[in-house]
Parts: structure tokens; sequence; C-alpha cells
């Protein structure tokens, strides 16, 4: 997100959502998840991009998938 | 679907011309009447406007509109004296396809395009009735959200019926729609984006910049060279979206309307 947003990393948290960050628009997602499927060798489907809209979301849906692999 | 307006001159020789929308009346239950302009002479056109509004005060409710550059500042006071408002600022883009850029490169959905079937009626209808939020009539306070909504929901049933060049995005997971669009050839070398949609659950998520880059792409390999479109300055997620594909804003348009009960 720090990449993706160029925001401080501490102004991350577990609760940072979509509203919190202007240019979390929709190209911005889309590089976000792009950045996340790099970084973390996660695949995601079109119907996931419509759940991660939080870094908490975001945060348990990589645990889930680190765990399945 | 009828989009030839048949335009009528108020008056011999005037800068003033009008035809009556039979489709949004009927949809809006209102009496819309389009006016077009020749605006090279600001006070003929005035002027013109002023006795036309005074000739055919309406029977029923009705919504007047017309179009004017942006830059046309000396008739756009004329129209607000004359109670004309500001509903929304258009702009037409194009875009060589051979320069046609990627927002996110290396994005690979999985998701296809294909026409529309007639099966994917209620959906379309459902995308439809819910994704158009910021084009002139939904932004009108004199319009009910209802009948601008049904206007795209009515736009898309009939142009199934007729067999337009209706397409979805389809995601191939659980091959749920998440958007439709409609384009139409101008000339051999010319594509118009002429209505897109987004499904509104699937709005922001960046499955609009998918569809545009497929759709987009498919013209291209088409034989198409240039793609032209509209958007209300309104829809800024979209309007950004074109600006880094890497579309040119080539006009800005205002559209004025005059309502009166």
């Amino acid at each position: 997100m720090r990449l993706t947003f160029g925001i401080q990393r501490e102004k991350i948290s577990a609760s940072t959502s979509r509203a919190d960050i202007p240019d979390w628009d929709s190209v911005g997602h889309l590089n976000l998840m792009l950045g996340l499927e790099e970084h973390f060798g996660v695949s995601f489907e079109i119907d996931d991009l419509t759940r991660l809209t939080s870094v908490k979301a975001i945060l348990d849906y990589i645990d889930r998938a680190c765990r399945s692999t | 679907m009828p989009f030839d307006l048949k335009f009528e001159r108020y008056q011999d020789g005037s800068v003033l011309s009008f035809a009556r929308v039979p489709w949004d009346s009927e949809l809006l239950g209102l009496d819309v009447i389009e006016v077009r302009l020749t605006e090279d002479d600001l006070a003929a056109a005035g002027e013109a406007l002023a006795q036309w509004i005074e000739s055919c005060a309406p029977r029923q409710p009705s919504i007047v509109y017309l179009r004017t550059d942006t830059g046309k500042v000396a008739l756009g006071e004329k129209l607000a004296r004359l109670c004309f408002y500001p509903v929304e600022l258009t702009y037409e883009l194009s875009i060589p396809l051979h320069r046609l850029g990627s927002v996110a490169p290396g994005w690979r959905p999985r998701a296809r395009i294909r026409p529309a079937v007639p099966s994917d009626l209620p959906s379309l209808m459902a995308i439809a009735g819910a994704a158009f939020q910021a084009d002139r009539y939904h932004l009108d306070p004199h319009i009910p959200a209802s009948r601008a909504d049904a206007r795209f929901t009515s736009w898309i049933a009939e142009g199934m019926k007729t067999g337009d060049p209706i397409f979805v995005y389809e995601e191939t997971r659980h091959f749920e729609i998440a958007g439709f669009f409609h384009w139409r050839s101008i000339g051999e070398k010319t594509v118009d984006l002429s209505l897109a949609a987004v499904h509104p659950r699937f709005q922001g998520t960046g499955v609009g910049v998918s569809m545009y880059e497929a759709v987009l792409g498919e013209c291209r390999s088409g034989g198409h060279e240039i793609a032209i479109t509209r958007i209300s300055a309104a829809n800024l997620d979209v309007v950004n979206l074109f600006a880094r594909l890497g579309f040119s804003f080539r006009r800005a348009r205002m559209t004025w309307h005059r309502y009166q009960e």
C-alpha cells in the first residue's frame, strides 16, 4: 500500500480502508491487487476485488491463502 | 433504437430548430424537447429562444434542453435569464487505438466478452437500472430517480429486442455479468462506445478498467483504428480512467435544462 499509494507506513493500520485513502480509486485498487499478487504470490479472482477493500480484509485473505498453500 | 430526431425550424431563417424527443417524453411523463441553436450570432440566438419559449407555452410539464460549447459564456448568461440551468458537463474523447495503454499491465482477470443473449436481459436491466447516476436526468432535481433509472432499463430492453450490438463482460468463475457495453461502427475505422455500465457491486474495484481495456482491445483486433466516446464530468472515476488509458479530450459541452410545470 505504501508503494501503490505513496503514503507513509505509520499511516496504515488494520482499520485503514478505501475511504481513508483518496488515491484508492478503481485504478488504484487494481494496482494494489497486482502488487499484492506479485509480492505474496497469490492470485485474485474478479469476485475477490469486491471484498478486499480494507487492510483487515486483505490481511485475512493473504493469511488464509498462505495457510492453504 | 430510434436515435434520429426530426428537427423543425422555428421560423424561416431562424437560428433555432427544435424536436420533441418521443421516447424520453413517454418514459419521463413530460414533454421533452431538444433545441438547437446556431451559435454564431449570440444576440439572434438569445432572441429566437426567448420568442420560441413565449410562443410554445406547454400544456403539460416539460423539459427543454440544449447543448452549448463551454466557452459560450455570453450565451450561457442569456440561457440563465431564460430560466435554463446547467445540468451536465460532457466530455467528448477519442483515442487512436494503436496508442491504447494499459492501466494495469499484468492483470489478467478470468473474464470474457460475449454478445448478450435474451436470457441476460434480467441481469442487464438490473445493471442498467442501478449503474447510471451521473447523467443529466439523474442529476436534474425535477426528474424522479426512478424515472431516470427507467430510461436506461427501457433502453437496454429495447436494444435487446431490436438486436443492437450489446455485449456483456462476464467473469468466468461463477459466470456473473459484471458489466455490459454497446458500440457502433462509424465508417470503417471508427468505433463509438456509446454506452457502458458496470454492476454496482463491481464499481470502484477495477473491473470497469478491465472491461474497458478488453473492449478497446477487441475493437483494435477487429480493425478499428479510432475509438470515440462521451463521458459526464460528474463521473470522475471514469474520466480518470479514460485519461489514464490515453484518451484525448476533444470537446466539452454543457447541457442545459429548462423545466416548466
